[in-house]
């Protein structure tokens, strides 16, 4: 993940929470989607009927409760859509995921006393941003290498 | 908007468990659900009713 105390009660009791429509919030753990949701921090997560592009999604893995962000979407002939998603750190990997894995959507944290929104559309503006900082960087850094000199 | 908070619930199913949060809006864990031999145990969770 950010993960989520992984036990089993635990994973059947918040999808049966929000599948009768509850909110939920638990404290997140794990460093993969550093720097909008930090280890330790409390996420509040909402059912939802249809998940989007840039959603922060939470969905259940054979390793617990995951949430990570949705950065495509394949929508199959006919099929259930299959949800790709990735964790916002630099090590993170993309995961296929079914639509009967995703349980809600991430809406907000709660940082220093404070509730973060990330539903909204400025929360996928800032996250649009940063990834296009980022890669912004990574092709200086690429230009950089091709003409030999560094930055310094 | 109400809520009540529990420290402890021990339940004999999970079903017990859910009862505990008919009607809530919101659920907040501030821990986790824990298994004992023969219950479970749900530990520092707080529902809020709408």
């Amino acid at each position: 993940m950010n993960s989520v105390p992984g036990s089993r009660p635990f994973v059947d009791v918040v999808t049966e929470l929000l599948s009768r429509g509850c909110r939920v919030r638990f404290r997140a753990e794990g460093a993969s989607m550093r720097p909008t949701i930090r280890g330790g921090e409390t996420i509040t997560i909402e059912p939802v009927s249809e998940i989007k592009m840039g959603d922060i999604a939470l969905y259940r893995a054979d390793r617990g409760l995951i949430a990570h962000r949705v950065v495509g979407i394949r929508n199959g002939n006919g099929k259930a859509p299959v949800f790709l998603t990735r964790g916002e750190a630099a090590s993170s990997t993309e995961e296929a995921v079914e639509e009967q894995q995703v349980l809600g959507k991430v809406v907000a944290v709660e940082r220093n006393g404070q509730s973060i929104d990330l539903g909204g559309r400025w929360a996928k503006l800032r996250y649009r941003a940063r990834s296009f900082a980022r890669s912004a960087g990574r092709w200086g850094a690429r230009l950089s290498g091709v003409h030999g000199a560094g930055w310094r | 908007m109400a809520s009540s908070f529990v420290p402890f619930y021990i339940a004999s199913a999970l079903n017990d468990v859910l009862a505990f949060f008919e009607h809530a809006s919101e659920v907040v864990f501030r821990g986790e659900l824990r298994f004992a031999p023969g219950e479970r145990v749900l530990e520092f969770a707080q529902k809020v009713l709408a």
